[in-house]
């Protein structure tokens, strides 16, 4: 892989949850226009260090950097002003909405002040029909979501992400509940985006789908960084063996 | 590679006929309705009985309008009519200027301000539902049933368990009068219900309580202040009921400690009538209006029909059987 420019920089970090060690002295870096895959088993740290990254805790110790400058997230909304978004295995989707009223939820373009603001409904649709023909995704805006499959589902809450122009997004098990004709749909996305610059860090149990997408792969065992990759010199067992044996010992 | 796939035919195509009825069975029942009765009754479908009936449903229909915001929402609010009827004594009682049973000389005060007080007050029970509600996280069934008693007693109290008569008249008149040969409390029914589907449509909080009854975690994973949408839902809901008592002033030209019995399951009966989701997320003011529009046709036409009260309950009560088993089968 040619070298790219750091985006986002997990130096040293620590957590613990009471007696409980979730993270220790966890490494990692995104590169611009980078697809990182985070791989590990259950309680390997996965959640814990995706949430760090996105403001939803906060470490014990170690530093987050953002374009080469440390960072404090105190919550979400600090990440997102950062430009750091996240769609979760729960897509948090409205089934009872459309597709814009879902992409633009919290972030309506309206007319007027606070929760009486007059909202500017044309323009909300032109804008999502914009960004959804700029993805490839051949959605109606004005189809209600509860009333999409499952994959184009994914494909909303993932294009969601895209409306403020983000420079990370941070996916949690993105196809776990997919279909494969979904599956392929959101890969497809995925490297779209990837060629639209944004970095992106991929949470997944599948090693297969991982293997295949992904720039590099980080895994964690323990809490720990068990090993980073590039994905072309790296073989599935390899991983399987780190995630579940950790690093190898040197004595 | 475009990522295309068929977009929302599945589930219709699956259960078509299901869905139809779901979003057009309100619609169809009351054209049913009004085709049924005319052909019972000459008088039915007079332009004078038109207006009786909604001028006989408009209370309810004002309290249903509150109701609407509150289950779109995935809340109820049980307390509506006996809200109704304390705030409703308050401000009559404010108006008239009385000795209250609590050992307390009223003083009179100024229509506006009566009506304000009472705005206050109303809102105000509302906010404390809604804030028990949205900060505990207690089901607004229970909190909203808390207030049913309190409003009921201090409806009692403020009252003297008497009619608050000689109400002034510029009080009555607000919904008792007429505009232009249409009762005012008609006027003021459907000003409000147009208002509200508006606020609904397009205003952001609309858009929130929309998401919020369709999927709360998800509504509060992406931001959305879910606690404030359900403490200010009961508290529009408390206004409604405000304005209600208002309207019931008007109509009777007193207000009675006995104006709120029987009306708290007509407004609820309504909304659900009206094809509104009984777990919430979806309905809209159209629906309620035509909810408010079989109960009080459907009490009118049997009227003249000659069928008396208890026959009148059974009708509504089958009515409404069906209108709750097509929400439901509407809804899977």
């Amino acid at each position: 892989m040619t070298e790219r420019e750091q985006i986002l920089s997990v130096e040293n970090v620590d957590k613990r949850f009471g007696e409980v060690v979730a993270l220790q002295n966890v490494n990692l870096d995104l590169h611009q226009g980078e697809i990182l895959g985070l791989a590990g088993d259950n309680g390997a740290g996965k959640s814990t260090l995706i949430k760090i990254i996105n403001g939803a805790i906060q470490p014990d110790g170690g530093t987050i950097l953002f374009d080469g400058e440390p960072v404090d997230l105190q919550n979400t909304r600090d990440a997102k002003q950062l430009g750091i978004q996240t769609t979760f295995q729960h897509l948090a989707l409205a089934p009872n909405l459309t597709v814009t009223e879902n992409i633009f939820l919290t972030r309506e373009s309206v007319t007027g002040w606070g929760p009486l603001g007059f909202l500017r409904k044309r323009e909300m649709r032109n804008r999502t029909q914009e960004l959804l023909d700029q993805l490839g995704i051949d959605v109606d805006p004005t189809a209600e979501v509860g009333n999409l499959s499952g994959g184009e589902q994914q494909l909303v809450a993932i294009s969601r992400t895209m409306l403020t122009e983000p420079e990370v997004i941070i996916m949690d098990e993105p196809t776990s509940a997919l279909s494969v004709e979904g599956a392929d749909k959101v890969t497809a996305l995925i490297n779209r985006m990837q060629d639209q610059g944004v970095s992106i860090i991929l949470i997944s149990h599948n090693l297969e789908w991982i293997h295949d997408i992904v720039d590099r792969v980080v895994v964690l065992h323990h809490g720990e960084v068990a090993g980073a990759f590039e994905s072309d010199e790296v073989t599935r067992d390899t991983l399987v063996e780190r995630m579940v044996r950790g690093r190898p010992s040197t004595a | 590679m475009s990522l295309s796939g068929s977009v929302g035919t599945d589930r219709f195509d699956a259960v078509p006929d299901l869905d139809q009825i779901a979003k057009y069975g309100p619609v169809a029942g009351l054209v049913l309705l009004y085709v049924f009765f005319s052909i019972q009754s000459d008088v039915f479908l007079t332009v004078r009985n038109q207006v009786n009936v909604l001028q006989q449903v408009s209370v309810i229909g004002i309290m249903a309008i509150g109701l609407t915001f509150a289950i779109l929402a995935a809340e109820i609010d049980l307390s509506i009519a006996q809200l109704m009827e304390f705030t409703g004594l308050l401000i009559a009682v404010l108006a008239v200027g009385k000795s209250i049973p609590l050992g307390l000389e009223v003083p009179q005060l100024a229509i506006p301000l009566a009506i304000l007080v009472g705005y206050v007050v109303g809102i105000g029970f509302g906010g404390v539902a809604g804030f028990i509600t949205s900060r505990f996280d207690v089901p607004s069934f229970m909190t909203t049933l808390a207030i049913l008693f309190l409003a009921d007693g201090l409806g009692l109290m403020v009252s003297g368990n008497r009619p608050v008569v000689n109400v002034p008249e510029g009080l009555i008149l607000i919904a008792g009068g007429k505009t232009a040969g249409l009762p005012n409390i008609v006027l003021l029914f459907l000003a409000l219900l147009i208002a509200a589907q508006f606020f609904l449509s397009y205003t952001r909080f609309g858009l929130y309580i929309y998401a919020t009854g369709g999927d709360r975690d998800a509504a509060e994973l992406t931001g959305v202040n879910v606690r404030r949408v359900r403490l200010g839902v009961l508290m529009i809901s408390a206004m409604f009921s405000v304005t209600a008592g208002i309207a019931m002033i008007g109509r009777l030209s007193s207000a009675t400690p006995v104006m709120g019995t029987g009306l708290l399951l007509p407004p609820i009966a309504a909304v659900i009538l009206g094809g509104a989701d009984l777990f919430g997320g979806r309905g809209h003011m159209l629906g309620t209006l035509i909810g408010v529009l079989i109960l009080g046709v459907l009490a009118n036409g049997l009227n003249l029909m000659g069928v008396n009260a208890p026959g009148q309950l059974v009708a509504q009560g089958v009515v409404l059987m069906i209108a709750v088993l097509a929400n439901v089968v509407g809804r899977e």
